[in-house]
């Protein structure tokens, strides 16, 4: 149904990926979507983190140790590589190579585990394609992009995205960025297509949301994802979809935890809201 | 409960231990090739071809019900073992799609497992050495380059850029013919002065493992060029036909 693409144009950090993790999760949550998740962004586990614990270490590592290695080739976002490069990635095969957060809600396709950026450039060519298909299979295909627009890959798949929804973070140089970024892309950042979206808000800063949302000139508050202590324990120790399923859906009451939910969920209603409006407009 | 129900249970139980004990010192037990040992043979063709044979084996006979997994990875998994169950089978009957998906895959292997790197690679096909190529490498070098801009056309225009379909007179033959030399080719491989990176020499490789393991041999990449056809016929049979007196 619809691309959507977590971008920034800073290579400071945005809090991008886990502003992707929290909607995402959301989302599956709480509306009754097929998401898949993508992670195309370069030698960075951080998506994968937060849903799984990753040991590196072969003896560990249980799954690698019964079946001896003889499964691992043709696995994950280099077999779905693979797949596209020869012609043989079906909308149903790409749900193979995902691992699953939640059965039939939300699959995860997580990054390449290459460490050479030509390989990563190679690969990702073909990652245009990749959306494109799994677009026709999923509701939602929400994408981690790569930040900055350095690579012709990244700039491929903002074009392929529906809605493209640009990180910052409380300061003001990233805001201002944000503004310079959509003046000089007008073409890529269009008014229909994107959402400015601040990541790790704190209220009690004088860059709160509703402090940004004016000064980058909109007019509705933009969406947030604010600073929550008991959830950036959950990003580190891989309980993301705990979190959520833990501390309830409830938006309501003031403390931090229903704060965030409350945001995520404003998050969602916006990205439906701008579905809605492109269908129409189509 | 009667001693006889008793000592039923008792032999079961001890049977049910005494398996998962058998299946766990098994598993111990069985070899695993971590590391593949390189000695100055490893990285030869035919060594190569020997690994991806053993690699697929073991990657499409493996019991999935072994490795505990849940229902829906068992699913996947199975799914994506049938995909390449079907991709071998498929690329023998000279489908592209199926031949670039096992190319792939082999490609993985030989990087990611078997560690074929920019030093080792020359002992598999000589390319820093221009000298010890044979025409076949030559060829397949050229094939492969060209194919990078020309796709399936890649045969059509070598044959046209370097008029390779004249009609030729050659040595020990009174009649001229069609064909093309070694000596054709080698002339081409100079003229085009061609500079292969570790990707390239790879793929090169993976082209020849493959055509050694499941495609066409020598023939494997001509075919699927835009050409009426390939035909052929042994040594043996056309010498027989050409010369009917030929007894060898």
């Amino acid at each position: 149904m619809a691309v959507i693409a977590f971008w920034s144009n800073s290579d400071k950090e945005t809090g991008q990926t886990v502003s992707a993790a929290t909607i995402a999760t959301y989302m599956a949550i709480e509306h009754n979507y097929r998401i898949l998740l993508v992670d195309a962004t370069f030698n960075d586990d951080t998506l994968e983190r937060c849903f799984w614990t990753i040991s590196n270490d072969p003896k560990k590592n249980v799954t690698q140790r019964l079946n001896k290695g003889k499964l691992d080739i043709s696995a994950g976002a280099e077999g779905l590589a693979s797949a596209i490069a020869s012609n043989k990635a079906t909308p149903e095969i790409i749900t193979n190579y995902t691992r699953v957060v939640f059965k039939n809600r939300l699959d995860v396709l997580c990054g390449l585990k290459t460490k050479d950026k030509n390989e990563y450039i190679k690969i990702t060519k073909l990652y245009k394609d990749l959306l494109h298909t799994a677009n026709k299979y999923y509701d939602l295909v929400f994408v981690d992009l790569e930040k900055t627009l350095s690579l012709e890959n990244t700039k491929a798949m903002l074009e392929e995205a529906d809605i493209i929804m640009y990180n910052f973070t409380k300061n003001l140089k990233q805001a201002n960025e944000y503004i310079e970024t959509v003046q000089k892309n007008p073409n890529l950042l269009t008014k229909q297509k994107l959402i400015p979206l601040l990541s790790n808000s704190d209220e009690n800063t004088p860059y709160n949301v509703k402090n940004v949302t004016r000064y980058i000139g909109e007019r509705k508050e933009i969406p947030k994802i604010p600073y929550t202590a008991g959830f950036v324990k959950s990003i580190s120790e891989a309980g993301v979809a705990n979190y959520f399923l833990n501390n309830g859906m409830s938006g309501k009451g003031f403390n931090k935890n229903s704060d965030l939910i409350a945001s995520a969920s404003y998050a969602c209603e916006t990205i439906v809201k701008r579905l809605e409006e492109l269908k129409y407009r189509i | 409960m009667n001693i006889a129900n008793i000592a039923l249970i008792f032999v079961v139980v001890v049977t049910a231990v005494a398996a998962v004990v058998y299946m766990a010192r098994k598993n111990k037990n069985e070899i695993v090739e971590d590391q593949v040992e390189v000695d100055d043979k490893t990285y030869n063709l035919d060594k190569m071809v020997k690994f991806v044979k053993t690699r697929l084996d073991e990657i499409t006979k493996i019991n999935l019900y072994d490795i505990g997994l849940s229902e829906e990875e068992l699913k996947r998994r199975r799914a994506k073992k049938y995909e390449l169950k079907k991709a071998l089978k498929g690329c023998t009957y000279g489908d592209v799609n199926d031949k670039k998906y096992v190319k792939e895959l082999i490609y993985d292997l030989l990087a990611k497992e078997y560690g074929v790197d920019e030093t080792n690679i020359s002992k598999a096909i000589p390319f820093d050495t221009p000298s010890l190529l044979t025409p076949q490498d030559k060829f397949e070098i050229i094939i492969h380059e060209y194919k990078k801009t020309f796709g399936y056309e890649s045969l059509n225009e070598l044959i046209k850029k370097y008029k390779l379909d004249d009609f030729k007179y050659i040595e020990g033959e009174s009649k001229p013919c069609y064909v093309i030399t070694n000596e054709e080719i080698a002339d081409i491989y100079d003229a085009e002065q061609l500079h292969l990176d570790f990707t390239d020499k790879l793929e090169v490789v993976v082209q020849r493992i493959y055509q050694k393991y499941k495609g066409f041999s020598s023939i494997d990449e001509i075919r699927d060029m835009n050409i009426d056809g390939v035909s052929g016929r042994s040594i043996w049979s056309s010498r027989k036909f050409l010369k009917p007196s030929c007894t060898n």
